[in-house]
């Protein structure tokens, strides 16, 4: 449905996105993970008309959009990273202008409000102004209006950014139902891992402008098929004892958690003995050893070095 | 269209702030400067009519029956003699005089009245009921026409007089006499009263036309003329107010949002002139309204008053609107909204000064009045001041023509300095 190939934007000297291709295809839910200054704004910027890039192209059923965005507008929604409504204007006069805006008048723009308002639980509070709304209220309307001309693809950017867990659940709900039930295209941006793992068919990571790894979650994570996550959990952590782990041999990378060290060996080493022998010399008591299945921040760690959210 | 201007008017009428300052504070400033100005202008503008004795001391009849028998004398044939006189009784210099006095067009200046002779006139003069009295001398006409005619005398003398030669009312009524005299060439003679005997003035050395024509236009009330220069000041901040309000929108990002549903940046520029025009023409029509209710400012004004009134407004309305359109541009051009806040905070404040919103700046210096009708309030606010004056349309056009120059103006440098690529 939707290419985008060596797609590319620099600003000043910095490269924003670099090379970036990908694709999606009709009815699919796609994730894009990456930590904050990744690329992802910018890539959906270009993929959604709003800039240019500065090399590459985006090609919607084959046809360039670059020369003719008209294409591929009618059948976007797209949900940006901000709050973008009027806070003056209620929920429900927000919704009637982006309609109206989009050609929608009389009856069937009055029957499309009241479904979408309905489809993000606004109802009953849709004659109150936005500026009164709590942030996941805004974030319910800000996608509300996106889907007002009933969008083919709807590209969501962090939409779930600063709200509580009730309206995130209620969000992630209302994403996977548009998805799977009403069979709209997603491409959903994120840097929260459990949601895009949650949601999304098929995954690209980006960091630094670049796409660095991408497939389905499976896929993703047998990345990390040939290595083993453990946690190591300690009564006290001292930075001796994780220089020590981390001079091991066997191990390729360690990071503090909240109980102790998450610790990235090659499967097949026998980790636990050597382990057991370090905290022993650091003088730390060893309160447990646990062998974990890998996520996508552990490939995200693998593949940078960094966890997502620094 | 009616969707961006109801969004408009919406997020900016809910505004508390913008609507104190388009609506309240100026009906405020109009309250306090008409209230506490009000009396210095009407002395200044001579507002009260000014009340005349007429005394007629000439009899017509008898000077056409002089003049004929004059004329017999010079041997001039009788048909000819008979069609003279048939044409000074209709052109009898004393009427014209007389019926010119007393014009609807000198209404608001004159009150003049026919009730008096001679005597009772100087004594209500002396008790300065009337502030003046002309006179026809017993031999006006007869003088005129021998002069005329028979190339006989030196013409003829209305008299004038008035208690103190340098008041300005008796100044006024000189003037008139004296714009009467040009037409029809005879000598005025002054005489102050005061001092008994006649001084004749020559009032030939003077030139008094221009004062007596703008004597002669209908005067403006302090409440009209601050009901004008508060809503011309005030409108201006419709511009400021709709460029931040498009700044705002490409702050939190509508603006994008917009441009993704295939609205063009310069069809999006166009809609604010369209929400502009409405917000300015609704905000002057209320003032002007609510001005006339509580205030009574545009008493006894007829239909075709209010149609110029109206596209006086309309233009004025228009013009605002370019000028947020320029506003709207270079904040949007340079991604910084501190030009709004510029124009709001200084621009229209010099401009209002500079255009007459606070005092009539022709007072202070000609030049003065001069710059402030190359400002848009300004040139509107004469514009607007010449039809209360009571002035013909064609004789306020060339105001309107040149706002309209400066709203094109201000469109294209608009469109010129706006970002016209896809906006980031
Ligand atoms: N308009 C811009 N001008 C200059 N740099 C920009 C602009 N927009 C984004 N960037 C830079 O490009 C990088 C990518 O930004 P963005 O696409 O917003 O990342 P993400 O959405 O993944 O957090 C960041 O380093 C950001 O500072
Ligand atoms: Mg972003």
């Amino acid at each position: 449905m939707l290419e985008v190939e060596n797609l590319s934007k620099v600003y000043k000297s910095k490269k924003a996105v670099d090379g970036v291709n990908l694709y999606l295809d009709s009815g699919e839910s796609i994730g894009l993970l990456g930590p904050n200054g990744a690329g992802k704004s910018t890539t959906i910027s270009m993929m959604s008309t709003l800039i240019r890039p500065s090399d590459g192209d985006v090609r919607f059923k084959g046809k360039s959009i670059l020369k003719q965005p008209d294409l591929v507008r009618p059948i976007l929604g797209v949900v940006p990273q901000e709050i973008a409504l009027y806070e003056e204007l209620t929920a429900y006069e927000n919704m009637k202008f982006f309609g109206r805006v989009y050609g929608l008048s009389g009856k069937k723009l009055d029957n499309k409000v009241e479904e979408v308002l309905e489809l993000v639980g606004l109802k009953e509070r849709k004659k109150e102004k936005i500026k009164g709304y709590s942030g996941g209220m805004k974030r319910r309307i800000n996608i509300a209006v996106a889907l007002m001309h009933q969008p083919e693809l709807l590209i969501m950017d962090e939409p779930t950014v600063g709200i509580d867990p009730q309206s995130r659940n209620y969000i992630l709900e209302m994403v996977r139902q548009l998805n799977q039930e009403k069979g709209m295209t997603v491409l959903y941006t994120s840097h929260y891992m459990e949601e895009v793992e949650r949601l999304c068919d098929r995954i690209y990571i980006m960091d630094h402008g670049k796409v660095i790894a991408s497939g389905t979650k499976d896929e993703l994570k047998s990345i990390l098929s040939g290595e083993e996550t453990v946690l190591v959990e300690v009564q006290h952590k001292t930075n001796a004892l994780a220089n020590q782990i981390a001079s091991l041999p066997s191990i390729q990378k360690v990071t503090e958690v909240e109980k102790g060290f998450k610790v990235i060996a090659p499967k097949g080493e026998n980790i636990f003995t050597d382990v057991f022998r370090a905290t022993e010399e650091a003088g730390v008591k060893l309160m447990g050893l646990h062998v974990q299945t890998p996520t996508l921040e552990d490939v995200f760690l693998h593949l940078t070095g960094r966890k997502l959210r620094d | 269209m009616w969707n961006v201007i109801k969004k408009d008017f919406l997020t900016i009428s809910r505004d508390r702030s913008e609507v104190l300052v388009l609506l309240i504070m100026p009906f405020i400033l109009i309250a306090i400067l008409g209230f506490a100005l009000g009396d210095l202008m009407s002395g200044t503008n001579g507002i009260e009519e000014i009340p005349v004795a007429l005394v007629n001391e000439q009899d017509i009849d008898q000077a056409i029956l002089d003049l004929e028998v004059d004329l017999r004398d010079q041997g001039i044939p009788n048909e000819i003699v008979a069609d003279l006189i048939a044409n000074i009784e209709d052109t009898d210099p004393a009427t014209s005089f007389i019926n010119f006095l007393t014009d609807p067009d000198l209404d608001d200046i004159l009150a003049v009245s026919t009730d008096y002779d001679k005597e009772s006139a100087m004594l209500a003069l002396e008790e300065e009921e009337i502030a003046a009295i002309v006179i026809i001398p017993e031999q006006f006409s007869y003088h005129l026409l021998s002069a005329l005619y028979l190339d006989e005398g030196t013409g003829s003398k209305v008299e004038l007089v008035v208690q103190n030669k340098e008041q300005i009312q008796a100044g006024i009524v000189e003037n008139i006499v004296q714009n009467f005299n040009d037409h029809f060439n005879f000598e005025t003679s002054i005489i102050q009263a005061t001092e008994g005997a006649a001084v004749q003035t020559d009032l030939d050395t003077v030139s008094f036309g221009e004062t007596v024509s703008i004597s002669m236009q209908d005067p403006v009330s302090a409440f009209q003329y601050y009901t004008i220069g508060m809503a011309v000041m005030f409108a201006l901040y419709v511009a400021s107010t709709v460029s931040a309000n498009a700044f705002k929108e490409k702050k939190s990002h509508v603006f994008a949002r917009l441009m993704i549903t295939g609205e063009t940046p310069l069809r999006y520029l166009f809609g604010k002139f369209t929400s502009a025009i409405f917000l300015t023409f609704l905000q002057l029509a209320i003032l002007f309204s609510v001005s006339h209710l509580l205030f009574q400012t545009f008493e006894n004004k007829n239909v075709e008053f209010w149609l110029v009134i109206g596209l006086i407004t309309f233009v004025f309305s228009a013009t605002v609107s370019t000028l947020a359109m320029l506003i709207t541009s270079i904040a949007l051009r340079f991604n910084n909204d501190t030009v709004s806040g510029i124009f709001s905070g200084g621009v229209i404040t010099l401009f209002a000064f500079v255009g007459g919103s606070f005092t009539p700046v022709e007072q202070i210096s000609p030049f003065i009045r001069e710059l402030g009708n190359w400002t848009p309030n300004g040139a509107i606010m004469t514009a607007y001041l010449q039809m209360i004056q009571g002035f013909e349309i064609s004789e306020i056009l060339p105001m309107l023509y040149r706002v309209c120059g400066m709203a094109i103006l201000f469109i294209l440098l608009a469109v010129a300095i706006f970002p016209k690529r896809r906006l980031t």
